[in-house]
């Protein structure tokens, strides 16, 4: 039986360096992708991706096993992307349709777009940051209602509604095709 | 929809570019996250050592300090005090005097922080009242014993030998009443020496002995151990 990731980093933050190394293998991929679906560019994401992990590095004398270690961990992501936002000057605190866009892809693309998967992929791009970062909370993390809501510093009922508003435009992506 | 998935949403977005982060990124992390193993965690951890490594240091110094203060302060404040107005010796010289005058101020600073009981406070009283005088004391003193030197010189040069051994000269009772001087000298230095019986004891065969001999206020409080009273 695997242990949990909260009993990794209980360990970790005992001195045990291997736990780290199980609780990297089991989280890196998601959280990479996490990061790297939120913002443009690929080097920027990179350097989000390693700023969160030595934040869990630096913090784990802080860390209690209140809560589920992915909360956290998306917590602790969800607080560097923002200020990746703020400091590009993105506007966070709309909510649903009245949300700042996010990376609006080329029309043009969107349009000779074949393929549905691509077509999913551009409307993902094409959500306001914060229902990206609930779908893939939701997708990646696979954090429930109340976690995206703990890790984003929100409530329950924003989250859920960005991350309604957010699977109802990926399906109408889906379902143009 | 709480945390309801749809399935053909999330296989949608399974479908997506596989993204990895790449192994250099992997290294990095992992050699941070081992380096930082052997340190201990976080800041607060450190802060508290140092925290208490440093009140255990505070805590060692003052111990120190107070175990090397105390023995001033528990030799008898009275032993302290009287020793500034132990009669001096010719060959005392004023260097001598002065250092020990000093180490009464000291004393009667040191005495109320480090023995603040009543005993310690009223010899702390009786050694300020005392030093007050103590330089009129001591002029009377060297006058005297200038004036015995002079009239007994053999008499000094016993005296001298007596406060070289104190406690053979102070503890051995006279046989036969001797120089009322000298034995004022020697109930003063009792006295001074905190061996109160004793003074006591050979202050009252002083004065069966010799019942009418005039003590000068000074005198009194040297053999009696009290303050002088009012100048008359």
């Amino acid at each position: 039986m695997e242990a949990p990731d909260e009993e990794l980093m209980r360990a970790y933050r005992n001195g045990d360096a291997a736990a780290f190394e199980t609780l990297y293998a089991r989280h890196r991929a998601r959280l990479y992708r996490f990061v790297l679906r939120s913002v443009k560019s690929r080097a920027v994401g990179e350097e989000l991706f390693q700023e969160i992990w030595l934040r869990v590095i630096e913090s784990r004398a802080r860390y209690t096993a209140q809560a589920r270690f992915t909360t956290w961990l998306y917590t602790i992501a969800h607080n560097l992307l923002v200020d990746h936002w703020r400091k590009r000057g993105l506007t966070l605190v709309a909510l649903e349709g009245d949300e700042a866009p996010g990376s609006s892809p080329d029309p043009a693309d969107q349009t000779q777009a074949r393929e549905s998967l691509e077509r999913f992929a551009a409307a993902l791009q094409a959500l306001p940051p914060l229902q990206r970062e609930a779908f893939l909370l939701h997708e990646e993390g696979e954090l429930s209602v109340a976690e995206i809501a703990a890790a984003t510093g929100s409530n329950e009922g924003a989250a859920k509604s960005r991350l309604r508003y957010a699977m109802a435009k990926l399906k109408a992506a889906m379902s143009d095709g | 929809m709480d945390d309801e998935r749809d399935p053909r949403l999330t296989k949608h977005y399974r479908e997506l570019e596989p993204l990895e982060p790449p192994r250099e990124l992997d290294r990095k992390i992992l050699a941070a996250a081992r380096e930082a193993a052997v340190r201990p965690a976080g800041r607060h951890r450190w802060y508290y050592s140092l925290a208490a490594a440093a009140t255990l240091v505070f805590a060692v110094a003052l111990t120190l300090h107070v175990e090397r203060e105390r023995p001033d302060a528990e030799m008898s404040p009275t032993a302290s005090v009287r020793g500034e107005i132990k009669p001096a010796t010719p060959a005392e010289s004023k260097p001598a005097a002065t250092a020990q005058a000093k180490s009464a101020d000291s004393a009667r600073e040191e005495i109320p922080r480090f023995a603040p009981d009543p005993q310690a406070a009223a010899a702390a009283s009786r050694t300020e009242a005392l030093r007050s005088e103590a330089p009129q004391m001591r002029a009377e003193q060297a006058e005297r014993r200038a004036e015995r030197a002079a009239a007994e010189p053999r008499a000094a040069a016993d005296q001298a030998k007596a406060m070289a051994m104190p406690s053979r000269a102070a503890g051995a009772p006279p046989a036969a009443p001797e120089n009322p001087a000298r034995w004022l000298e020697r109930i003063a230095e009792l006295r001074s020496r905190g061996r109160h019986a004793e003074a006591d004891r050979e202050l009252a065969a002083f004065r069966k002995a010799y019942p009418d001999y005039p003590l000068s206020n000074v005198m009194r409080e040297r053999v009696e151990g009290t303050p002088a009273p009012a100048a008359q």
